[in-house]
């Protein structure tokens, strides 16, 4: 058995569903039943990656594992043999919130740091996961370099965020494990694109970031109109929540070497076939068709941040 | 928090650093009534808006999305507004009038869905219904219905929010993205209690809003999934061709009827095919190193074909199709001479198509 993190970069709003509620919003985000971190199940992200491999069946069927030979429940019959790949629940990583200095701060907490770090293989003791995060005082920030962040504001009191509604005070030293996140997750970008994340990227406390996931997200009001009227089509004006774009999600892939009698493979090859190339362009979750869910897949180069088990 | 915003420090000619925060949540209290320019905090924001423009690093995420966009087919064409913009007016605002901007960039945006529904309602009102049903049927998708036995489809083609085009310099700040726009109430007294008819002896009620400022580009970009077969792409086509009508003609967004949201074309349609990502595959580099060390040593030709036969056909024949045809390219490359096309070709045959 072998793992792999994986990396999600939302390029447009992310639209994961439940497809139903009672509250406010009338489609809001799938989240984790006990802390309501914002998640995509690893079943959709799965259906999806073998939609974008489906040229090359048998590879396919060896790492997806088979088609059903029939439809319905008369095709419900034991399959020859097990799918190799296993993909984990992708959750929220890091959150562009709307700032009013640097036009937006990837936002993160030691609880989302702490989950991705588990992901990445750090119980392992290995070296290559960053460090764990020491948890922070309420209503508080850290930066990874005060000199570099975009979205500080400095006066006479120290430095200070403004994160939509909210105003936190930033401690005054560098964050060197934060840094060690910053660098880490930067390695999975193209060069152009790593300094966008260095200089945006802002650690607050638990709280804080749980109130943010609720109500920092990207909520659209959407209408149908009704040809013969002109106004919004009966029961068709409804708001839906996203994650914005610019989210970065993280999981984990797991694969054992192929089952398939025809397709042999090893569990690295398995990985590689799955993860596909640097960047692949995914869809994912609903609206499709109006633009939603583009989504790109990363990861770290072999022997970067992996972790063998 | 308002007055730890009022201490920031406000360039008026740089505008806010993120125009959506600011559009939704930093309006002072309105007066539109107000005589004076310089002392109504109102129109000083309002100014200050006015000068909102592309923020730092957006370039570098607009690059990334049209990257984003090339593994797709996609059908896409820069559009500039030929006069203002206005979309979604209806969301909620303090300037009682909305305005649609990225969330997370705050640069102004036109939703895909509301390029899905001009194309649509254009579609209804410029064809006969019976000639375009398939047309529309595979562009928007239909919903299921069970007593008529149809079964529901999903639309083929993806409209993507058309994104503000990145025209930043290096050191200057690009142009300014809204404008201070007023739409002026004449009859109050009808539009609200109605206790008379409507008549000319009341004021005029001049109320401010922001719109995008005229001359704003838009990359308008429409998709459908790789794979797909040639009668997919004519639609896609079509379709990109026929939205680009209804831009024009009709405008998108809101006060159309006032001349609003006309947006013209710079250049036609550009349809892309799907730019493959390469895959991670070691016996492809191997035989990618392997040609160039040929080419270093230039060994010759009709022996790197023999080698090529003898040694890497059977190591490559297991690889996925993409990685057999790149290393069928690469040994195009390689083996360039005409008396040995036929022969390599006849190999690459058997390598791409299978033996």
């Amino acid at each position: 058995m072998e793992s792999r993190a994986y990396l999600l970069q939302a390029l447009s709003p992310l639209h994961v569903g439940t497809g139903q509620s009672v509250g406010v919003i009338d489609l809001p985000l799938m989240r984790m039943r006990s802390t309501g971190i914002p998640i995509i199940p690893g079943s959709s992200l799965k259906g999806v990656l073998r939609d974008a491999s489906a040229s090359d069946t048998v590879r396919t069927d060896a790492v997806f594992g088979p088609r059903r030979a029939k439809n319905g429940p008369e095709g419900d019959e034991p399959s020859e043999y097990a799918g190799a790949l296993v993909v984990g629940d992708a959750r929220l990583l890091a959150l562009p919130v709307r700032s009013f200095v640097g036009t937006f701060a990837l936002v993160t907490s030691p609880l989302l740091l702490t989950l991705a770090r588990r992901d990445w293989g750090g119980r392992q003791g290995g070296g290559e996961a960053p460090p764990p995060v020491p948890s922070l005082k309420k209503h508080r920030a850290r930066v990874a370099s005060l000199k570099s962040c975009v979205c500080l504001h400095e006066q006479a009191g120290g430095a200070r965020v403004y994160l939509e509604d909210l105003d936190l005070e930033v401690d005054a030293e560098d964050d060197a494990v934060l840094g060690a996140w910053a660098e880490a997750l930067q390695r999975a970008l193209p060069g152009d694109e790593r300094e966008l994340l260095a200089r945006r990227l802002v650690l607050v406390d638990d709280e804080t970031m749980s109130f943010l996931w609720e109500t920092a997200m990207q909520v659209d009001t959407r209408v149908s109109i009704d040809p013969d009227t002109g106004t919004a089509a009966k029961g068709q004006l409804w708001t839906e929540e996203s994650l914005p774009a610019e989210t970065l999600l993280m999981g984990v892939m797991a694969a054992s070497a192929s089952w398939s009698p025809k397709q042999a493979m090893a569990a690295s090859a398995v990985l590689d076939a799955a993860l596909g190339g640097q960047g692949t362009m995914l869809q994912l979750g609903g609206k499709a068709t109006v633009g939603r869910g583009w989504c790109r897949l990363l990861s770290w180069t072999t022997g970067d941040a992996e972790a063998r088990r | 928090m308002r007055k730890v915003l009022a201490a920031l420090p406000r360039f008026e000619e740089m505008g806010p650093s993120h125009a959506g925060l600011a559009h939704e949540r930093y309006a002072p209290q309105k007066d539109d009534e107000s005589k004076d320019e310089n002392s109504s905090p109102w129109r000083g924001w309002l100014s200050w808006m006015d000068g909102a423009r592309e923020p730092e690093h957006y370039g570098v995420a607009y690059r990334r999305w049209r990257g984003a966009l090339t593994q797709w087919h996609t059908a896409s064409v820069e559009m500039r507004a030929t006069g203002r913009l206005l979309a979604g007016h209806g969301n909620a605002s303090p300037t009682g009038v909305g305005l649609t901007l990225h969330h997370t960039w705050g640069v102004p945006v036109i939703p895909g869905s509301s390029l899905k529904g001009v194309l649509a309602a254009y579609l209804r009102a410029s064809f006969e219904p019976a000639e375009v049903a398939e047309a529309c049927r595979r562009l928007f998708g239909v919903p299921g219905d069970e007593r008529l036995g149809q079964k529901a489809s999903v639309g083929q083609v993806l409209f993507h929010d058309a994104p503000w085009v990145s025209s930043r310099g290096k050191e200057g700040a690009g142009p300014r993205m809204l404008a201070r726009d007023v739409l002026t109430v004449h009859q109050r007294g009808w539009y609200g209690k109605a206790e008379s008819w409507p008549n000319d002896y009341e004021s005029p009620n001049p109320v401010a809003f922001l719109s995008v400022r005229p001359g704003g580009r838009f990359l308008v970009a429409l998709s459908v999934a790789p794979g797909a077969d040639d009668e997919t792409l004519r639609l896609l086509r079509w379709a990109a061709d026929r939205l680009c009508e209804a831009l024009r003609d009709w405008g998108v967004g809101g006060k159309t009827a006032a001349g609003y949201g006309r947006l013209e074309p710079e250049g036609s349609v550009v349809i892309n095919p799907p730019r493959a990502v390469s895959r991670p595959s070691p016996e492809r580099d191997a035989f990618k190193a392997w040609g160039e060390e040929q080419r270093a040593a230039k060994t010759e030709q009709r022996k790197v074909l023999e080698d090529f036969d003898a040694q890497w056909r059977p190591k490559l024949m297991p690889l996925s199709r993409e990685a057999r045809m790149e290393c069928a390219q690469a040994l195009r490359v390689l083996v360039r001479s005409p008396k040995l096309q036929e022969r390599r070709e006849e190999l690459l045959r058997l390598l791409v198509d299978g033996a």
